[in-house]
Formats: C-alpha cells, structure tokens, sequence
C-alpha cells in the first residue's frame, strides 16, 4: 500500500527532517552523557571532566555491574515481571475496553462502568490502606505484588477502548448478521484492526513495569527480592555527618562510584531499547484499510 | 575483594595493603585471657562477658535496614550473620527479622507496617515516631527492666550524653534506648588549600579578617597556577547547611547561629533571627559580589560543589571534621600535591568563635508493649557496651565490627543496637597524637594502631595519599579541633525535643524563606531583606514557636 | 421482554468486565476508605475508624501554612502550562513524522525521543546543572553565538517555571507522540485519496482531515492531563528547585514533603490528597460535559 498520499516539498522536507534531526539530537545527549561517563575512570567522573566522550576509557564500570550478584538478580526479577505482567495486563485491558467501547445502546450500563474505572485514577485512600488491603490478600513479599494490584492500568483501557470505538460500526454489524457474538467481534475483528493501538498499550505497559521501583521497595520484605529499579534506587548512599567509626569512614571513600551508576543505568535501559523498534513495525499506516478491502 | 572495590579506590588500595603488611610485621595477635561464655566453635577462645543467657532460648522479630554500603562475605547474610548467631549461642535470643528494608525507605515501611497491624517486638524509630506509638499505646515502658538489668558500661554511654535519657523519656518513663552518637561531629570546622596558602605565603587565619584575606587573594592570584581565572574563594552549595560546604560554621565566626536555640538574657531565643546575622550576610555578599563565590552557587547543590573541589577550584569550605574522607580527597586524587587543613572557626572579634551543634538522639531502640522479653533488649545492649564498645581485645573487636584488612565489609551494620560513645572520633584522635608524639604506639588498639602506621607513611615515606589521616587525626588534625569544641569552643542546640505543634506546621515554610533570604541577600539583593525576613517571621508563626520552645525548656531545664 | 433479550445480549460484556470489576474493587475500592484518615489524627495500629477524629483540623493545618495560596497559584501554572505544552508538541512532533518518508529515519527518531522517559529526574537534573549553567552552560553558549546574553534558566525565578515546563516536555513528548501517531494510524487514507482529487493543498489536507481525525485522541488525552492540574511534577521540581526560586517554584507536592519530613503527618497527606481529587473529578467532569455538549463528543 502507497503509505503516504502527498509528498512534501523539496525544502520542505528537507525543515522537516532537520527539525527531527534537531529533536533526535537534543533527546540523544543524556544518554551519550550516561554512556561516556560509565566508560570513564571514576576519577575523571567525579571531577565532571566527562561530557560526550570518554575520558581515561575503561570498561571497568562494566565488568563490576555484571559481576555484581544483586544487579543480576534484580534484573532476573525485573524480566520476570515484564513476561508475566505484560500478558495480564494487556488481558485485562482488552477485556475492559471492549464493553465500553459499545454505545449506550448495546451496552445500558456502560456510562457507569466507565466512570466506575475513572474514579479509581482520580481518588485514592493515600499508602496505608493500599498496604493494609495487599498484606491481607498475602501479596506482601510475594511476586504477584508486583503484577496483581495494578493490574488493570485505566489509562491504556481509556486509549484502547477509543481505538475500538472508531472502528467502522459496518463491520461489526455485518459481522453480527451472520451470527459472531461479541467475543468473536473483539477476537476476529477489532483486535486486529487495533494493532498498532495495541502496540502502544504492550509497549507502555512493559516500560511502566520495568520502570516501577516505588512497589517494589514497599512491598518486599527483602532486598533480594527487588526488581531492577528498586535495586537502583538503593545504590545511592547520603553521608550521615555523624559518622565516626574508622569503618563508617572507610566506606566514604568507596561511595562516590558515579561511573558504575551510570553503568547500571545505562544497562537498565537496554532490554526496552532493544523492544521497542521490533513493536514499531505494527505502527503502519493504513493497514484498517487494507485488511477490510482484502 | 578487590572487585568489590570501585576502580578509582585501587590506588587506595595499595596504601591500606600497605597498612595492613606494617601491621603483621609488628603486631602478632594476644591471647585471650578469660573465657567466659563461649559456646560453639565459632566464638572459641573468645572473651566473652554475658551474664544471663535464656536457656531454652526465646525468639524476637525485629526489622532492620540495609543499604549499598552493606556487604557480606561468603555464606553469610543479614538472616545469618555473626550479630544473629552471636545473639542466639551467646545470649539465647533468636532475632528473626520481619522485614529488611533499603535505608531511605525505613520510616516509610515501618509506618505502613506498624499502621496494618504488624508490630515488631523490637525496632528502631526516630523521636517524632517514639511520640506517636507510645501515644497509641504500642510501646512498652522500659524503665524497670533498665533499672534491673542495665550494666555499668551501658549506663556510663547512655550518661555521656546529659539528654540522651531525658529525650528517650515521656512523662518521666523510659521508652527507647537512645542510639547515641556524636553531636560534636556536627559542628563545622574550616577547611582551607594549604598548599595554595604556603604558595601565596598566608598563614593560618587568627580573625575573620585574615579569613576574608585568604579567600580574596585564592580568587584573585591563581593559586593552581593554570593562568585561568576559575579559583573560587569559599565553597557553598545551595542547601546552605549540613556536612560539606556549609555557611553554619561562616556564621558561628560572627556568634550568629542560624537554625538553633540559644540562651539569651534568661530565655531561649531563635538563632536566623538574631541581630548578628546581619553582618555575616553583608559580608557574605561582598565575598560574591567580588567572585570569591560561585556566581552559580544557589543552583549547585552537594554534588556539583563535589565537582568543583575536585577539579581543584575550590580553596576553602566549613564542613565537619571528617570531609578528608570525602569529598576532599577527590581533590588530592585529582592533583596529588593537593592538602586541606582544618582550622578553627576564627572570630569577628576578641571573643574567640563558638561552632554550633545539635545534642539530639536521632533514634531510639523500642519494645512492643506485650513482648514477654522486653529485657532481652537491656541485654543486647550491654553485650555490645560490655564487650565490643569499651572492649581493648583486637580479636573482639575484629570479630564483631569488622576486619580491617576488608574494609568494605562492616559487620555492626547487621545489627541495629549500636550504641557510640560521644567523644568516640575525639578520644581517638586524641590517643593518636599523644602516640605520634612519644613515638610510642604500645598502647593503641588494632585500628589506631592501623592509623598510626598510615600517618608514619606519610611522614617517612611521603606518601600522599596518607593526607586523609593526617588531616584528621595528626598534629594539628580536625579532630584536635572537635576536642577544643567539646571543651569551651561549642555552641549546643538547647532544643532536643521533639517538633512542638506550631513548629511542625510553620518551620517548613519559615525554613524555606530563611533560605530564600540569606540566598538573595548573598547575590546583591538589600539587606533589609532580612529585616522582613526577621518580621515575617514572627509574623507567620515565629512568636508562638518562641513561646512554644521556652514552655519545653521549662519543663525540661 | 424486550428488555431482558437486551440482557441476554449484555451478558458476555458482563462476564469480560466480572475479573476486572473484582479487581478494582479490592485493591482501588477498599483502599479508599481511608480518606477517612483526612479527619482523623492518624495513631497507628488503631485500625481506620479507631484514630480520633478532628474534623477539618488537617485542612485547615495545610491552610495555615504561610505561603499556601502562593504554592497553589504556582502549582496550577505549572501544571497548566505543562499540560498545554504537553499536547501541542506530541501532536506537532507527530505530524512532522508523519510525513516523513523514510521508514529508517522515522523509526530512528521516533525510538531516540522515547529515550529521556527512561531517565529519573535524578539523573537528568544531574545533567542539566551542568549544561543549563549561565556561564559554562552547553545551551547558553549556543545563544550567546546568536547575541543572546546568558539567561539563568534554573536560577531567575522568573524563567525557572518555564524551564520546567520545557525539561518536562522534553522528557515526555516521545511518549505522547507515540499515542498520536498510533491515531493517525486510524484515519482513512481514502479521505486524502479525494483530497488529492479535489485539488487540496497539504495544508488543508492537515486542517481539515488530519486534525480532525486525531481530534477524539487531542481531547481525551487534554481532559485526562487536567486530573493533573493540582501535580505539577513532583520529583522534577524537588531535584532541580533551589531558595532561588521558591517564590515561583515551591509547589503543593513539595511543601508537603517538607512538613512531613518533621513529623509523621498521614492525616495530611490524606486531606491533600483528597483536595486535589475532587478539584480533579470537578474538571474533568466539567470537561466532558462540556465536549458532550458542544463538541457532541464523548471522552470516554
């Protein structure tokens, strides 16, 4: 299929991609920032000598983290996390949306249930309730912490529901005729004329799980336990000023290791890095079209 | 262990390898004297003091915190530990922690924790919280079980603070062990380049005055000798207080004290809004407006002024006594001719200057009310006080706090009852000198010994790297200054109680607007913001906090 | 009977909803029963209803507090800001892909603006210090070369409430271009086909089929980013806000942490959490009465 119907203008477009360029730049800098510095000697990092090369290179930084058994762990637990609460969040949004992707018509009681949904974003009863409600469901120190109380995220339903809703009704309806009821509707019909919506929702739902480290803190009863962000947030140590033991101070000196925090970082970001373009390829123009005349 | 090492400390490595290699060449371990209670191989040929032991052994669950700088080595953890067996085989109390929590997160997931009904039998917690479970009735009083079973050593540390016992009791009962430590640490010393003062041929600065002096000519004449203009006279960093490039101790040299309570014509009177702030500020601005501050200090915060000392821009800060360890070292490491010098504060006038600093307890060890063994705590406490804290046995103390050949591995941290005692890094630094002074090391303990060598391999080997002890525990180290604090050159916070009710809703915002003041005042704005600064502050919330903290200090004189 | 057909009819979209609905019932539901806590002096281990209650005394704690209309004002124009800037680029930043025709490039762009969601704001206020400094600064050295004198972007507590509407856009317009790109996905090509035939320029075509055709994603995701108006981005502003600039700066989110900092204040946080709650459900009810009314478009 033609992707595009009208082309720019020659220095029209040649804006256009200069402005992307632009973009691409600006947004591309912290992470070479990130990368030289944990490529640098930490000496050269602490004195702030390293902006967007390497400086006194090293790969040292590199071989610490990955031999570090807690950073691997928690990276274990952080892909784990992604596998299994990808597929039940999308499960669960897919089923939400689609209800309330009917009109009032077919569906009486969809006004409340969508406001059911929002409230939900909108009130909350503050952090010790929310504890109180998962310890005595047994999810504290459990795994399912990380994947069961949030798992139905009303931001993507809201996203998804409205890509079904502007589906043609005349594919459904005649769908309808010939006898599918809904749950061949939202399987055979709009589930596949949604895939790039669905796209954006799997790809949010795995950042917002691999980037989550508040949950993982709180609700774990131990350290090893943490998904890969917990784990990050914990690597940062604030000198106490009462510190007095020749041990206490021996540590001080070992604290400032800015080049392996940005080591461990820049590895956090990977994995979704790697993701994302294999997803992009669903974002294709075009492609409703295209499977209702085929 | 060298991989648990960051690579920059490889260097340092080679210097405490070098301590260690002194060591065993001088110094082959004691023999144990007594045996009391050992039992099992591990701690054999121990001596162990421990009066009572629960036969069968009972159980207590407790909570404690980990963070990055927590290490273990091989086969053990924090559920099994050294701490935990010791506990276990030596005193007969099983500790089980209910939960292990990440440092910054603790008050967060005991609150949650404790709000849903999960009580530990013994934790920690800061005064605010003490308030808040003995109001709920969750903690027990300890005050029977202290008086019965509190040992010698344990009352003498609890007593070396005047206020840890006072701040640890409500309605005259006992409620919490304080985790005593050391005030006097807080208190800021000057810190200045000695190398750029003997190149530019200063002397250590007597007055403010002369300070003021230093300060000019470390921005104007090119100290490091690079032929550009970037040496900056006085560090700060936009918190303004706290450890490393403070004003605190800028302010104490012209008796203005900023953030504290003092006595003053029979009441105790707020120090930010005190008339002696006013020429500190003006003087402060006059040092910006001639560039011997960060034009950019009031967005830098602890880590950008980190970078600054350690690109060696830096020729002076206040901070406490043990910067040399961090983050000045970084500046040596940089350059290796590098030396900071700590000094005292110096006076506006005749009246030598006063550092402030705060005596109270941060955190206090608590019973559940109901646990059947509150004691079990008054006794993990005297082991520590009894054989570790006061103990001169190396072999003890290598055994229970930790080895100094593996520096990274800190054993106390896996246990919360640690008690210090006040003038702990002072006594040492004083032992260390008086050593360095005789030339007789006989009768130090394993790790003064382990400094002592440190700083001889500074002096008789020139190794430079060795600046960090001498700095802090030489001749003329930072810790002689402490000393002299702790005498007659202090200034303590009359305060220690608990945030009285108008303090915890006013002093988060009058905070702010201090800050907001002395920072624009130091960047050229009038000083008679701080006039209405003074105003306003009464004004918004002052005047009844002053009434509020002089009520306490009736009630606790 | 009509009517029950009709619930024959409903009740495979009952049964999808039923895990869902149980859901949000235990762990959204039961835990808002402690709003409870915005009345009460909050004493722990007393269960929800066993603290002492006190009335509006945790509202009128947070009003009291010297500078709170301030710290209001300064929230609501952050946050509003933000959510304006918060559209306008995403839906720009969009379109501009969309007319780009190298799939390579495309996809290169669109996966490098995603990139700074990744980074916490500890990070990236680490990073811009250094290059938003006046005099070292990376961006004021590039302004300087066009003649512009050196603006001190985190410092001046004039501009510093644009420069975090601006670092935040920087930070999240990748992620909003996403969802808009993934609607223009849904907009008929046909619909440009007759354009084409008709003789429209491509600024009509944008104006009047591309716009309208993401005009349902604009206004829904404008409604939900008014839910936020009361949060102006508290992990932003707490890294990068200094004395300087607590005049236009300090917001609700950050003056709460530092009360809670010197007392343990549940009760409060509660009763700001509700405030900010129900001035949210207030707008974005308003909002999609509105659009239903006038628009004749439904939000969700």
């Amino acid at each position: 299929m033609n992707e595009r119907i009208v082309k720019l203008p020659f220095f029209e477009n040649l804006v256009n991609l200069a402005v992307l360029a632009l973009l691409a730049v600006v947004c591309i800098f912290p992470i070479l920032h990130i990368l030289s510095l944990s490529l640098s000697s930490a000496t050269a990092a602490a004195s702030g000598r390293v902006t967007l090369w390497p400086v006194e290179f090293t790969t040292e930084s590199y071989r610490f983290v990955l031999e570090n058994p807690a950073f691997l762990k928690s990276f274990g637990v952080s892909l784990l996390r992604v596998l299994v609460g990808v597929p039940v969040n999308m499960i669960f949004t897919i089923l939400v949306a689609y209800p309330l992707s009917r009109t009032k018509a077919e569906f009486r009681g969809r006004d409340f249930f969508v406001w059911f949904f929002l409230v939900t974003v909108l009130f909350s009863g503050g952090l010790i309730p929310w504890y109180m409600v998962i310890r005595q469901t047994g999810l504290i120190d459990s795994f399912w912490a990380l994947i069961i109380p949030g798992a139905l995220p009303v931001f993507n339903v809201i996203l998804l529901a409205n890509s079904f809703r502007s589906i043609p009704k005349e594919l459904q309806e005649a769908a309808a005729m010939d006898g599918a009821g809904h749950w061949t509707i939202l399987v055979k019909i709009l589930l596949p004329l949604s895939l790039p919506v669905l796209a954006t929702v799997t790809l949010f739902v795995a950042v917002s799980h691999w980037n989550a480290w508040f949950d993982g803190l709180i609700l774990m009863n131990s350290p090893a336990k943490y998904p890969l962000q917990s784990y990050l947030q914990t690597i940062v140590v604030n000198p106490d000023p009462r510190m007095l033991t020749e041990r206490d101070l021996a540590l001080l000196k070992i604290i400032s290791n800015r080049t392996t925090r940005a080591a461990q970082i820049f590895i956090a970001m990977l994995p979704i890095l790697m993701v994302y373009p294999f997803l992009q390829r669903y974002f294709t123009t075009g492609i409703k079209l295209g499977s209702v005349k085929g | 262990m060298k991989h648990i090492l960051s690579i920059k400390n490889q260097r340092r490595l080679s210097l405490l390898t070098l301590a260690a290699v002194l060591l065993l060449a001088s110094c082959a371990p004691k023999a144990a004297t007594e045996e009391v209670a050992p039992s099992g191989d591990e701690f054999a040929g121990l001596t162990i003091s421990v009066p009572n032991r629960y036969d069968p052994p009972i159980e207590m669950s407790s909570v404690i915190t980990v963070d990055a700088t927590v290490k273990f080595t091989e086969g053990n953890d924090i559920y099994n530990n050294v701490w935990t067996r010791a506990y276990e085989q030596l005193l007969g109390i099983k500790v089980s922690y209910q939960w292990v929590v990440d440092t910054s997160m603790y008050g967060q997931k005991l609150g949650l924790s404790i709000n849903s009904g999960e009580v530990p039998d013994m934790f920690h917690a800061t005064p605010a919280e003490m308030l808040l479970y003995q109001e709920a009735g969750l903690l027990e009083d300890l005050t029977p079980f202290y008086e019965a079973e509190a040992s010698e050593n344990t009352r003498n540390v609890l007593n070396q603070n005047p206020v840890a016992l006072k701040a640890a009791s409500i309605d005259g009962k006992l409620y919490g062990i304080p985790m005593t430590d050391a005030p006097v640490a807080t208190a800021s010393v000057l810190w200045i380049r000695q190398d750029w003062m003997d190149k530019l041929g200063l002397t250590a600065p007597t007055s403010i005055e002369e300070m003021l002096t230093i300060s000019q000519r470390f921005s104007e004449e090119d100290p490091d000798g690079n032929g550009v203009d970037d040496t900056i006279g006085l560090c700060v960093s936009k918190s303004l207080w706290g450890a490393i490039a403070s004003l605190q101790g800028f302010f104490n040299g012209y008796h203005a004290y900023p953030g504290m309570w003092y006595e003053q014509g029979g009441e105790l009177v707020y120090g930010s809004v005190q008339p002696e702030m006013r020429a500190a500020l003006l003087s402060l601005q006059e040092m910006y407006a001639q560039g011997q501050i960060d034009q950019e200090f009031g967005v830098k915060d602890i880590n950008a002024v980190t970078e600054t000392i350690a690109q060696g821009q830096c020729g002076m800060e206040f901070g406490v006594w043990w910067n040399p360890y961090h983050p000045l070292n970084l500046s040596q490491q940089n350059n290796p001719s590098a030396y900071w010098s700590a000094f005292p504060i110096p006076s506006v006038d005749s009246t030598p200057a006063k550092s402030q600093y705060t005596a109270s307890i941060g955190s206090f060890l608590v019973v559940r009310k109901g646990y059947e063994h509150p004691e079990a705590l008054i006794r993990m406490v005297n082991f520590w006080t009894d054989n570790i804290l006061f103990s001169q046995d190396d072999n003890m103390r290598s055994k229970f706090l930790g080895d100094l050949d593996a520096p990274d591995v800190v054993l106390y941290k896996y246990t919360s009852v640690v008690l210090w005692e006040p003038n702990a890094a002072i006594n040492a630094g004083d032992a260390l000198r008086n050593a360095l002074a005789t030339h007789d090391p006989s009768g130090l303990p394993l790790e003064a010994l382990w400094r002592y060598r440190i700083i001889q391999a500074y002096f008789e080997q020139g190794i430079l790297e060795a600046w960090v002890e001498v700095a802090t525990n030489g001749p003329n180290g930072s810790t002689a200054i402490l000393s002299r604090i702790a005498e007659d050159l202090g200034m303590l916070n009359r305060f220690y109680g608990t945030p009285t009710p108008t303090m915890a809703s006013k002093m988060p915002t009058l905070a702010t607007m201090e800050d907001e003041m002395v920072t624009k005042v130091i960047m050229g704005s009038p000083i008679e913001l701080f006039d209405e600064f003074v105003q306003d502050w009464y004004r918004l919330g002052g005047s009844e906090i002053v009434e509020e903290v002089n009520l306490w200090a009736q009630q606790n004189p | 009977m009509l009517s029950r057909r009709k619930f024959v009819y409903e009740i495979p979209l009952y049964i999808m909803l039923a895990p869902a609905v149980v859901l949000v019932l235990v762990y959204a539901y039961t835990p808002m029963l402690g709003i409870v806590m915005a009345f009460q002096r909050v004493l722990p281990g007393k269960g929800l209803f066993g603290s002492p209650w006190t009335g509006w005394e945790n509202f009128i704690f947070v009003m009291e507090m010297p500078t709170i209309l301030q710290v209001v004002w300064n929230t609501i124009r952050i946050a509003g800001l933000k959510a304006v800037a918060g559209v306008v680029v995403p839906v720009t930043v969009a379109l501009m892909l969309n007319n780009v025709t190298s799939r390579a490039f495309k996809r290169t762009v669109q996966t490098i603006i995603y990139v700074p969601h990744f980074l916490s704001w500890v990070i990236v206020a680490g990073i811009l210090v250094d290059i938003l400094s006046p005099s070292e600064g990376v961006v004021n050295r590039l302004l300087g070369v066009v003649g512009i004198d050196p603006i001190f972007f985190l410092g001046d507590d004039q501009v510093f409430p644009w420069t975090m509407v601006t670092t935040d856009v920087w930070k999240s317009f990748g992620f909003g271009t996403i969802i808009y790109l993934a609607a223009l996905t849904d907009i008929d090509p046909t619909l440009y086909e007759a354009a084409v035939m008709d003789g429209a320029t491509r600024g009509q075509q944008t104006w009047y089929i591309t716009l309208p055709g993401i005009s349902g994603t604009i206004i829904m995701l404008s409604t939900l980013s008014l839910g936020n108006i009361l949060n102006a981005g508290f992990d932003q502003i707490f890294n990068l806000y200094s004395p300087l600039v607590y005049s236009t700066g300090d917001i609700i989110d950050t003056l709460v942490y530092r009360t809670g900092i010197m007392n343990n204040q549940y009760g409060v946080a509660t009763a700001v959490g509700l405030l900010k709650s129900v001035v949210s459900l207030l707008l974005i009810g308003a909002a999609y009465k509105a659009a239903a009314k006038w628009a004749d478009y439904r939000i969700f």
